[in-house]
């Protein structure tokens, strides 16, 4: 287990030294002090505006770091030959996987955590600004919750570019088949249930193939931000599901991606 | 010589930038605005009401847009507002600003009301605010002449603990039975609504309404009798008065004397008028009781 922490460590430190951390980082202040103007327009609804913006701008990032962060590190091992190095210390290829994974984990939880925690102060501070008659109350314990789903979400897709990577030489093209799995993922809940819903308008070959791909597919979708504000009740059923399907999904992808990466020609 | 390129290509594009934003700027708007929740059904549903709230600001901007054009919205364009709005509360279906936007627009401006009735009470199930049932049951009874349909929905929103500061809805709820000729139903609410408020002056208030309607209530039982005993029905509570069914000189609480319309309803001068809708209004302006 000695090389997993090696792994956390090397991630972690690989991650500072990035120009595009900071260069996120920066953008997603920015993107907060957009949501605090586009909060301005609202009519009476001040504090959902505020929240929706915003969290949906951290959701964006937190994906954002999951999907380049990840491929750039993979990449990276590969370009400038870091593999090989690693390799040659006694890790197996599988090793190699797991090692990268669970650091990327770990960085991932990081980065919720601090990126949810600076959106929801930002918002509980925008918050105390708005006048009684169109604020909400923001309910602070709700975002355990929520870190919670946004995480697993981000390292369900960072396994997914982890899987890709295990047979793709080309960058780009782990990036653009992630990016296809993601937006699959995170709209097959919405397809499926449209489907089920107006049933007697589709064939039977579609409806099987959507249910086919609602089982296929990753769910990517995270909590709405709704339960902040008390606007939506946690489905805890539903959350737990969810959760438990995305951390199977993710230790599948994983398992599959050191399956291959061992017999890939390296 | 490198240089001087990226300075004109620098200029280049300040000069089409400025060119761009002046044609963005003659763009009608309604290609911004939002027209069918299909075309979002592919995109991830953690940014739908990010996409909701965008297209809200962008329906308001088109409405501005027109209304400064024409100063009205037309049937054409209202129509694109109600496909948006509608879109809209499928994408966020917990903001409250799309439904206090689609009762200002489609009511008073675009005068679809069926259709905002449709959109606010999809609001009903996911937003906890008195004034959605309010808006609703208004729209009911005032501009479709429902009244029993808008009580319904007034006695709604009492419900909600917000409402429980406004005397008006129970005042409203109990009209609106009154105008159905459910009075029963009418002085069942007030009893209740005095029995939870706390604020003192809106009790007296429930208190003088209710005391209105149970005299309304003795007319009525009074003119049941006088039918068995007459063979018909009084003209004018006078006869009910000589009769002794009534006391002399009933009065509602606001002092105003209670009469038989020709239909045979009750009424007084003052507090149970006829009550102006939109649809049965026939003057200049609009009002209600």
């Amino acid at each position: 287990m000695g090389y997993l922490r090696a792994f956390i460590y090397l991630v972690f430190k690989e991650s500072i030294r990035r120009k595009t951390f900071y260069g996120t980082l920066l953008l997603f202040i920015i993107t907060l002090l957009i949501s605090r103007i586009l909060m301005s327009f609202a009519l009476q609804d001040l504090t959902k505006s505020l929240i929706d913006f915003s969290f949906a701008f951290l959701k964006f990032f937190i994906m954002f770091i999951a999907l380049f962060v990840t491929a750039d590190i993979m990449a990276d091992d590969l370009r400038k030959r870091t593999v090989y190095i690693l390799l040659s210390k006694n890790i197996t290829r599988e090793e190699y996987i797991y090692g990268r994974f669970t650091g990327i984990l770990v960085l991932l939880l990081i980065a919720t955590i601090v990126l949810s925690l600076i959106t929801l102060l930002f918002s509980y501070i925008n918050n105390l600004t708005i006048q009684p008659a169109y604020k909400k109350e923001i309910v602070l314990i709700n975002i355990i919750p929520f870190m919670l789903s946004l995480w697993t979400k981000s390292f369900l897709l960072s396994s997914v570019v982890i899987f890709f990577f295990s047979f793709i030489d080309s960058y780009i093209l782990i990036i653009f088949s992630s990016l296809i799995v993601y937006m699959a993922g995170s709209s097959i809940e919405n397809i499926y249930y449209f489907v089920e819903l107006y049933s007697d308008k589709f064939t039977a070959l579609t409806r099987y193939t959507v249910t086919l791909m609602f089982y296929l597919l990753p769910n990517m979708s995270s909590l709405s931000s709704d339960i902040l504000i008390n606007l939506a009740e946690l489905n805890m059923s539903k959350f737990l599901l969810d959760t438990l399907k995305s951390v199977s999904y993710s230790a599948l992808l994983i398992l599959t991606a050191g399956y291959i990466f061992k017999r890939r020609d390296l | 010589m490198k240089i001087f390129l990226i300075l004109i290509l620098i200029i280049v594009n300040i000069i089409t930038s400025y060119g761009l934003s002046k044609l963005v700027k003659e763009e009608d708007p309604a290609i911004f605005i939002t027209q069918h929740f299909g075309i979002f059904i592919p995109v991830s549903k953690d940014f739908h009401a990010l996409l909701g709230n965008m297209g809200l600001i962008n329906t308001l901007a088109y409405v501005g847009k027109k209304t400064e054009e024409k100063g009205y919205l037309s049937r054409e364009d209202a129509f694109k507002v109600y496909r948006s709005l509608d879109t809209i509360s499928l994408l966020n279906t917990s903001y409250f600003d799309v439904y206090y936007v689609t009762n200002a627009l489609l009511t008073w401006e675009a005068k679809m009301y069926e259709e905002a009735i449709e959109i606010e009470k999809r609001g009903l199930a996911y937003i906890k605010d008195w004034r959605l049932p309010f808006y609703i049951g208004f729209n009911y009874f005032f501009f479709l002449n429902n009244n029993e349909q808008g009580a319904y929905y007034i006695k709604l929103a009492m419900e909600y603990d917000k409402s429980k500061r406004n005397n008006l809805l129970p005042l409203l709820a109990s009209r609106l039975y009154y105008e159905e000729g459910k009075i029963d139903v009418a002085i069942g609410i007030l009893r209740e609504q005095i029995r939870v408020i706390k604020d003192e002056r809106l009790k007296e208030a429930l208190k003088k309404r209710l005391e209105s309607l149970k005299k309304i209530k003795a007319i009525y039982n009074a003119i049941n009798i006088f039918e068995k005993k007459f063979g018909r029905k009084p003209n004018n509570i006078k006869e009910l008065e000589e009769a002794k069914l009534i006391p002399p000189d009933l009065r509602d609480s606001r002092g105003g004397k209670f009469y038989l319309t020709k239909e045979g309803k009750v009424r007084s001068e003052i507090e149970f008028r006829y009550l102006h809708t939109k649809r049965n209004y026939k003057g200049q302006g609009l009002y209600t009781d």
